[in-house]
């Protein structure tokens, strides 16, 4: 198997190029960390997160197709995944991060690190209030739909229509599909 | 519910909070389990809202650790591949040389050098302000800072406690400023602001964040998971480690009351 400086660098790390390995962990861990931190309980099961997610990525990073997006967000898939799988399995929710205490910024740090993500911030902002709280809450916040049902008094079955419809538009955003119509259908 | 819409609840489903068994049987049965737009819009929002930091240092020479080698048949591994081919010969007379020395020595002790490969540490990150000065700064900066004295509970770790909350609406940030207020075990208990908001139903407060507080004065950043509009009152409760999605409000500590 051949490698060349023009291979995207996930490719290049899942074949053994060690350089291309250290350029992950300092362009991709950032990103890692910042999931792994936000949807784990403590600090010692975000480790064992993000020691598994980039086991994820060498082993899958040859599927990675530049045509379909930007590295981060393949990044990202992948970390979600397993995070959500780890959830599953370990039955536990996301604890309020005590963790960050010590930073004062709650805003995000780059929401235009990759065009997916600046795309997402805007379809977020075009979203009806309560969808675009819901769908925060569940995926930068964690919180499972009961959850978030519990801390807003909204019913179940709402929430999960918000959060759906909510990511719906967001995927219509990176399509490129017109999204109004779907922001505004009555939820159930 | 017809075929598709079924198809989009199992996407958005699995993006959000993951499959059950038979959910993925379903999914796959309906010939759609390849597709990931779902994944990915979540991961885009994920990657618009993420408050991103390095790996710590010892975690990344552990992945690095991990990161596959090259292959043998590699472009780089090939000149070795060569060396050995064309010299295969009298690296063999070589070794078995070596061999003979060594058994006709003693036995000495076996000096096993491994060289792990640790990435380069990163220069630390330009130190942010503390939350002491970002407060600071947000009552210098804001105009629509709201402030208001802690009132202590009649509850025995609040005796004596005073301090105020900030919150600027427009920001949407604030602090919380706590003096003796009694030190929490984080494995045990640990303390949680709620903010009621005049715009929300009372029943539910935004959750503004877990905290430990440890020394006689703290200065926590709130973290509303919300957005509040009209903050009415902050409650600080006691509950257990992690926090409380909805408190039972079984002890309160502290409230800053507006007006």
């Amino acid at each position: 198997m051949r490698w060349s400086r023009n291979d995207p660098l996930l490719l290049r790390a899942a074949r053994g190029d060690q350089e291309a390995a250290r350029e992950c962990l300092s362009r991709f861990g950032p990103i890692v960390w910042g999931l792994a931190r936000r949807l784990s309980p403590t600090h010692a099961d975000a480790e064992d997160a993000a020691q598994e997610i980039f086991l994820d990525i060498w082993r899958h990073g040859e599927r990675y197709e530049s045509a379909r997006g930007s590295q981060e967000v393949f990044v990202a898939v992948v970390a979600r995944r397993r995070l959500i799988d780890r959830r599953r399995r370990n039955a536990t929710r996301p604890a309020t991060e005590p963790l960050e205490l010590s930073e004062p910024v709650v805003a995000p740090d780059d929401p235009e690190r990759c065009v997916e993500a600046a795309l997402a911030a805007r379809a977020i902002g075009d979203l009806r209030p309560e969808q675009r709280e819901v769908l925060r809450l569940s995926v930068a916040h964690g919180l499972t739909h009961e959850e978030i049902a519990a801390q807003t008094g909204m019913a179940l079955g709402t929430v999960k229509s918000h959060a759906r419809r909510g990511l719906h538009c967001v995927r219509k955003m990176l399509l490129g599909e017109p999204m109004a119509a779907d922001a505004n259908e009555d939820v159930e | 519910m017809n075929g598709p819409t079924r198809i989009e609840e199992l996407l958005a489903a699995r993006a959000l909070e993951g499959l059950t068994e038979a959910e993925a049987q379903e999914l796959e049965r309906l010939g759609a389990a390849g597709d990931d737009s779902y994944d990915w819009a979540a991961a885009a929002v994920a990657l618009a809202e993420l408050n991103a930091n390095p790996l710590p240092h010892e975690l990344a020479a552990r992945v690095l650790a991990a990161a596959p080698r090259p292959r043998a048949t590699d472009p780089q591994a090939r000149p070795l591949f060569r060396f050995w081919v064309v010299g295969g010969w009298a690296t063999a007379a070589a070794c078995l040389a070596i061999a003979a020395a060594a058994w006709l020595r003693p036995p000495a002790t076996q000096v096993v050098e491994r060289v792990i490969e640790v990435p380069q540490r990163p220069a630390p990150p330009p130190r942010g302000p503390t939350p002491a000065e970002a407060r600071a700064a947000l009552l210098t900066e804001a105009d629509d800072v709201v402030r208001l004295p802690w009132k202590p509970t009649a509850d025995a770790d609040a005796l004596g406690a005073s301090g105020d909350v900030v919150w600027s609406e427009s920001r949407q940030v604030g602090y919380m400023r706590i003096r003796g207020l009694a030190s929490n075990d984080p494995s045990l208990a640990q303390y949680q602001l709620w903010i009621f908001d005049g715009k929300r139903d009372a029943r539910h407060p935004v959750d503004g964040g877990v905290f430990d507080v440890s020394g006689d004065e703290v200065v926590i950043p709130i973290r509303a998971k919300l957005q509040v509009f009209l903050p009415t009152l902050f409650a600080v409760t006691v509950e257990k480690p992690g926090g409380a999605v909805v408190s039972k409000r079984e002890r309160i500590v502290l409230t800053a009351a507006s007006g």
